[in-house]
């Protein structure tokens, strides 16, 4: 087995709410292999944007941060802003969920596709400017030369998303982080941009982190998958066992609340709702949901070992 | 079944009048001959991506924006050629909710004011007299009753959509226009608003006109679908039958589009090339056929008629799929 990329350990995000702290993110723990997507699905507030955001230690000073983000050997959280810099943008890259707001209106396009090469690789305007029409290119967006000179309010949605993509894989990042990245777009522009970061990540080689509520968009582009609840890690495991076998019953629960385009069938929901992060259960962040819930569940339990890995108390012996 | 709503030729073109203006009059036609009926108790789905006119439908059908051709005939009156007074009266038997419950709440009243207000504009009733009945149809959407004094901070975005729809609920409406009204809500929460949604359609025998761009929803909630393109329908028909056989190329790709939470049916999302078109600038004859793949001469051309089939179906398109 290969090893990790990047190991991702008993990762704690807090932030202090009413004079107390509130760990929004409760001690996660989880790798990134080479040259696979690992997709991290949950509802609102799971915390899975902010656990995005820790990998680059893209937080703000208000969250206190435990655990460790290993990689290359070096534990990101520990690191100086200006280390930090070597990181960012080049060997791991992000991309957001609405391209309009993470474009510089000001600027255009081409320019803020050369700007990491010229901050990170040290080349020139000029050439990072020609080496940013390769990128238009790579993420198939016509008339590349004209467009490097349009501004992002003259692109469609799908467009700006393209050129996000294109920034974010300027300097051949080994991570790309995708937070939502295709959320705001309409489903056939959705299809076209997973297609587009799967065929990326096989030329290019790179590991893509994905972080998406859509469970289909898990199911059609994903290797392997973190299921999150309220801060924890639920379940993890590669895609097939986790559609097949989910364990978790949040994840089994979450996997009957979905509407299917290919079939009707009774959906079922979750009751109730997840619980405020300044009233979260000692226990399993779950059990108040859960249909099986039961008294060993007001301890926490930990997350199994192996590929396939659940949190629950109702599923150590099985799996 | 008798039909409650019955919307026939409707068109609507956005654009600017000359006035003392050198520069030329521009036009967007965002509906184009629109026609479809609702009967008694039965849910209609409207699905497109972005653009294709489906929230301009709704505000239509509502008469929120007025549309420039057609009429819109409610339980056999044509709200189109109504006066002002009796249109008002009209509207309180068609009611609408939104997308976004952050938005469409007054974050300054609280949720017994705001549903108060429906009766107090329609029915001249006071908060007092309409207390029971707010009570009732807090009690109708599993909110607690004490949400009557509290504002809509302090609610969820799954609950203040109950209260969104308790608004809508509580002039005792015939049909009801939601327009992307589970789309913000996470999965777990939109099950429980759906669920809640049919329970009071069963209860209560309205209608529903259910904008959404979402085929999972339409698929599990809908009894007919709309199929809408660049202000067009191009297919129509019921849910289960149109999306299993989709006839016209744009339903089919819009269908293998839409990512399945299945492994077994993982593929690589089938590709529709291109972005839908700007309806200022659209293509000529089909608005489909640039991104179309069965796009031929006549595809240039010529747009399609609507065609209506055996089975309740009907689709606009020179070569549909078999």
């Amino acid at each position: 087995m290969t090893s990790p990329l990047m190991k991702v350990e008993d990762l704690s995000i807090s932030f202090k709410i009413e004079d107390r702290w509130c760990r929004a993110v409760n001690g996660i723990s989880f790798d990134i292999f080479p040259d696979e997507t690992l997709c991290i699905v949950g509802e609102s507030g799971c915390g899975k944007s902010i656990t995005a955001m820790s990998l680059m230690k893209l937080l703000p000073d208000a969250a206190q941060l435990g655990g460790k983000v290993i990689f290359d050997g070096q534990d990101i959280l520990s690191m100086k802003e200006k280390e930090l810099e070597g990181i960012r943008g080049s060997r791991i890259a992000m991309i957001f969920q609405e391209p309009m707001t993470s474009l510089n209106p000001v600027l255009t396009v081409g320019e803020q596709i050369a700007e990491p090469l010229v901050l990170h690789k040290g080349m020139t305007w000029s050439n990072a400017r020609s080496e940013a029409r390769n990128l238009l290119d790579l993420v198939r967006i016509p008339d590349a030369e004209q467009r490097l000179g349009q501004y992002p309010h003259e692109l469609s949605g799908g467009m700006r998303q393209r050129v996000m993509i294109a920034i974010g894989l300027a300097c051949r990042p080994e991570i790309l982080i995708a937070d939502e990245p295709t959320t705001a777009l309409d489903v056939t522009i959705q299809a076209q941009v997973l297609a587009l970061l799967d065929d990326i990540r096989k030329d290019q080689g790179l590991s893509i982190v994905m972080i998406t509520h859509d469970l289909g968009v898990v199911a059609n582009v994903a290797d392997r998958v973190a299921v999150m609840y309220a801060g924890d890690l639920v379940e993890t495991a590669p895609v097939a066992d986790l559609f097949t076998k989910p364990s978790h019953p949040y994840t089994q629960a979450l996997l009957k609340t979905v509407p299917r385009a290919d079939e009707a069938f009774e959906l079922l929901p979750i009751e109730g709702q997840v619980p405020p992060i300044q009233s979260m259960p000692d226990g399993c962040r779950f059990a108040p949901r859960c249909v099986e819930a039961h008294d060993a569940c007001n301890v926490a339990p930990d997350l199994s070992r192996g590929p396939h890995a659940v949190r629950c108390w109702a599923r150590v012996e099985r799996v | 079944m008798t039909d409650l709503l019955t919307v026939d030729g409707m068109g609507k073109t956005f654009g600017t009048k000359r006035f003392l203006s050198m520069k030329p009059t521009y036009s967007v036609t965002a509906l184009r001959n629109v026609s479809f009926s609702i009967a008694k108790g039965e849910t209609v789905g409207v699905v497109g991506e972005s653009g294709c006119g489906k929230s301009t439908l709704a505000r239509c059908v509502l008469d929120l924006i007025t549309p420039t051709t057609g009429s819109v005939l409610f339980d056999g009156t044509d709200l189109t050629a109504l006066d002002p007074a009796s249109k008002r009266k009209m509207r309180g038997r068609i009611q609408m909710i939104f997308q976004d419950p952050y938005s469409s709440l007054n974050g300054k009243r609280t949720i017994g004011k705001t549903l108060a207000e429906p009766l107090y504009v329609h029915q001249g009733m006071k908060f007092k007299d309409a207390l029971p009945r707010i009570l009732a149809v807090l009690d109708e959407v599993g909110m607690p009753r004490s949400a009557v004094d509290k504002y809509p901070h302090e609610f969820s975005g799954g609950q203040r959509q109950r209260i969104a729809i308790a608004r809508a609920l509580i002039l005792e409406p015939d049909l009801i226009v939601a327009d992307e009204s589970v789309s913000a809500l996470d999965v777990s929460v939109q099950a429980q608003v759906l669920l809640l949604l049919r329970r009071i359609q069963q209860e209560r025998g309205l209608s529903y006109l259910f904008i959404t761009h979402d085929l999972g929803v339409v698929r599990n909630f809908c009894d007919r679908v709309l199929v809408m393109y660049l202000g067009s329908i191009v297919e129509s028909g019921p849910v289960g039958a149109l999306l299993s056989n989709p006839k016209h190329p744009y339903t089919k790709s819009l269908r293998d589009a839409a990512p399945i939470p299945d492994v077994s049916k993982r593929q690589s999302l089938a590709l529709l090339e291109g972005e839908i078109p700007s309806p200022a600038n659209p293509p000529s004859g089909c608005a489909f056929h640039p991104r179309c793949p069965r796009a031929s001469e006549i595809c240039r051309r010529d747009a399609p008629a609507l065609q209506d089939t055996h089975d309740q179906r009907s689709f606009a398109c020179h070569s549909p799929q078999d």
